[in-house]
């Protein structure tokens, strides 16, 4: 966890007049297609701000002087909070900050077999996180779990936030609500009740509403009502387009970053015509988008494009100075082999380079994310590792240029001995904590066969070790008082 | 008299427990690769009257011990290893001189060079750094080192060992060389020979007739001692 970031940003894939011919084409879609808004409370938001309506057909065509209103209202980032406030991610300009895979179904376990995941392993992998030293955030493990099927929703996800919470102290990626009003303030009130009250939740969230609109072009009336909760308390929302080119985008690069930008941006004016002038909701503006490859008719999110998408809609986002979240990580394979790495570095690497604030779903497998590895989230922790290395680039003071040192050495010598190597061995060169660097007798004595067997060996050594920073007693009997209510309430209905 | 029993006993009590503690530091010093203090701790060693030899066979070289095993466990560098040789070798400059005659006999001589045609020498030199700080006497005949410069120094100085250094594909032949050469002048029973280098390994060793290879430095000095059955 490192709460200050590493920098991105020395990735440029659009240059400044591309942006804004993206932002231009966004407008005139924005004020000539228009979007699709499945909430009364919504649509009487845009009508109020002077965005055309048609009631009946749930329509909003939003004209571009109120786009540009509400990029201007929009706060430059925030700061998201783990329970403890010193864990946070600063959210803004070049920070970059890791996040692990949440939200699956399945999980690859620690035998290396497919299942349907269980509620042990949600806090497997919720601690494994808060160990993992070069993961910035918590994901949170899965979502549906075998023994909790056939929950209401808003049950599992209220049960989900202590889970998360009692296993990491680190900020939280499923702290988040976005299915529907209630869901919206039920959150709130959770994390009102680790942070003490609104106003320092506001000054510390830890919670954001999780927006993706719905392509092409459609905002769901759960998604969005959500969202005006969250903007009416002042609370961080993430739009996160998920368009999938050549099936509910188009095919072009381009045209996929157009009505990516007009589905976030259109969520982003909701929020700030819906919130009070006081409280303004910070935005992370979000790209889930990729292709769909035509032959498998699956979401390629570990794809070449996929990694251009992302560097784009990040520039994008820093274009309209807004905190930016990003995918990275992702690959289409079933099991950490080489595809898995190839892809999840290349959308790694991309999305970091690029300066994407937030960057989602590192341990994740398959199309879709349809599981998760515990043995994946330890080998992205150190490819995460080899990125940050990349990304500190190179410190020129003249202690690191070494003249006096290559001078005191001279032709011939060597440096293995001297003060300045063993001062800065740590500082400038990254140790990978289980990519094998062994000479071939070595490999062959230590019987390392493969980098899935070191990974599943530190996996076993956490869960076996790692104790997390203890959750105050307090705050967990409020929540579970908070969860009870929430039981009751759903069960009944 | 009672109290003066006493005293005497409170004093012999101090006096052991501050050698335990000396010796404790002198570990610590090699452990923490502590340059600046190991020559005053090994001062302090010989002025509560710890004998030279005992300060560091459970001092020094029990740092040393931790080092090594440190190393091999991946949780120290290579560059950690080789300065407590260094420490370790500073800390002798004050001890060497207080050692009586006897007490000085090393473990055994060790001859060893990079071999000819190549001048890759910094595995060699961390080998001869570690060899002398586990107690051989170390003649390093440096680099380009031919087959008949090797012959002569087993010859006069009656080395117990040879070690032969190589590092690229080509030069590795050489070291098939001096033994070849070793063995035409009578000389091979005389001597054990290791080698090492990046292309060299136990099949390498075995097919060349040396009686050892080791992999790394710290093999290396386990291996040495083995062959003088130290």
């Amino acid at each position: 966890m490192h709460a200050k970031g590493v920098r991105g940003g020395q990735l440029k894939v659009l240059s400044r007049n591309q942006i804004r011919d993206v932002h231009y084409a966004t407008l005139d879609v924005l004020q000539h297609t228009g979007v699709v808004v499945h909430s009364e409370e919504a649509l009487k938001v845009l009508d109020e701000a002077g965005a055309d309506i048609d009631y009946e057909k749930e329509r909003a065509w939003i004209p571009p002087h109120l786009v540009e209103e509400a990029i201007r209202k929009t706060p430059h980032g925030f700061r998201l909070c783990g329970r403890n406030p010193k864990k946070y991610c600063k959210l803004e300009g070049n920070r970059v900050y890791f996040c692990t895979a949440g939200g699956p179904p399945h999980v690859l376990d620690l035998n290396g077999k497919r299942r349907r995941a269980t509620i042990r392993d949600f806090e497997n992998l919720v601690k494994l996180t808060d160990a993992l030293e070069n993961i910035d955030m918590a994901g949170a493990g899965i979502h549906g779990m075998v023994e909790e099927i056939g929950l209401p929703e808003a049950v599992q996800h209220a049960r989900e936030f202590l889970r998360t919470l009692k296993n990491t102290d680190k900020p939280c990626g499923l702290l988040e609500a976005g299915r529907g009003k209630d869901q919206a303030i039920d959150s709130i009130k959770l994390a009102c009740a680790v942070m003490g009250d609104l106003k320092k939740l506001r000054r510390n969230p830890m919670t954001r509403c999780h927006v993706n609109p719905v392509s092409p072009l459609i905002l769901s009336k759960g998604l969005i009502e959500s969202a005006i909760v969250y903007a009416r308390h002042g609370l961080p929302i993430h739009f996160g387009s998920e368009v999938l080119g050549s099936a509910t985008g188009p095919t072009t690069l381009a045209g996929i970053l157009v009505q990516l930008n007009a589905e976030n941006l259109s969520g982003v004016v909701v929020a700030q015509f819906a919130a009070s002038p006081e409280h303004r909701p910070p935005i992370l503006y979000g790209c889930i988008s990729g292709i769909l490859d035509q032959r498998t008719v699956v979401p390629a999110l570990g794809s070449p494009e996929a990694g251009l998408i992302n560097a784009a809609s990040t520039q994008m986002a820093k274009y309209y100075g807004m905190a930016s979240r990003g995918s990275g990580g992702y690959t289409e394979s079933k099991i950490p082999d080489a595809q898995a790495g190839y892809e999840s570095m290349m959308t790694l690497m991309m999305t970091a380079l690029a300066g994407t604030n937030l960057i989602y779903a590192s341990g994740g497998l398959e199309p879709g994310v349809l599981s998760i590895s515990y043995e994946k989230y330890v080998l992205d922790n150190d490819m995460i590792g080899m990125i940050r290395r990349i990304m500190d680039g190179f410190r020129i003071t003249d202690e690191t240029l070494a003249v006096d040192i290559i001078d005191k050495v001279g032709p011939g010598g060597h440096y293995l001995a001297q003060k300045h190597t063993l001062k800065f061995i740590t500082k400038e060169h990254y140790l990978p904590t289980i990519f094998d660097r062994k000479n071939y007798e070595r490999w062959v004595q230590f019987n390392s066969e493969n980098i899935r067997k070191a990974a599943r060996d530190r996996a076993k050594k956490i869960l076996e070790e790692h104790q997390p920073e203890p959750l105050d007693k307090d705050v967990e009997k409020d929540l579970q008082k908070i969860i009870k209510q929430i039981e009751q309430r759903e069960i009944k209905s | 008299m009672e109290k003066k029993f006493q005293q005497k006993l409170v004093k012999a009590g101090i006096l052991v427990i501050k050698k335990k503690e000396i010796l404790n530091m002198l570990r610590e010093c090699i452990v923490n690769l502590n340059i600046e203090e190991i020559k005053q701790t090994c001062q302090d060693a010989l002025a509560v009257g710890i004998p030279p030899v005992k300060a560091i066979t459970e001092g020094m070289a029990e740092g040393m011990n931790i080092v090594g095993e440190r190393y091999e466990a991946g949780e120290y560098f290579l560059s950690e290893l080789i300065v407590a040789g260094e420490v370790m070798k500073e800390g002798m400059k004050v001890l060497e001189p207080h050692l009586k005659k006897a007490e000085i006999k090393k473990l055994g001589k060790v001859v060893l060079a990079t071999v000819k045609g190549d001048i890759h020498d910094i595995g060699k030199n961390i080998v001869a750094t570690l060899l002398d700080a586990a107690g051989f006497e170390v003649i390093d005949l440096g680099v380009d080192v031919s087959a008949q410069q090797f012959l002569d120094k087993v010859r006069e100085v009656g080395a117990d060992v040879l070690g032969l250094s190589a590092l690229l594909t080509t030069t590795l032949l050489y070291q098939e060389t001096v033994i070849h050469n070793l063995q035409e002048a009578g000389l091979r029973d005389q001597v054990k020979v290791i080698v090492g280098g990046v292309p060299a390994g136990p099949e390498w060793a075995e097919e060349i007739g040396a009686d050892a290879y080791a992999e790394n430095a710290t093999e290396a000095v386990a291996v040495v001692k083995q062959l003088v059955g130290a």
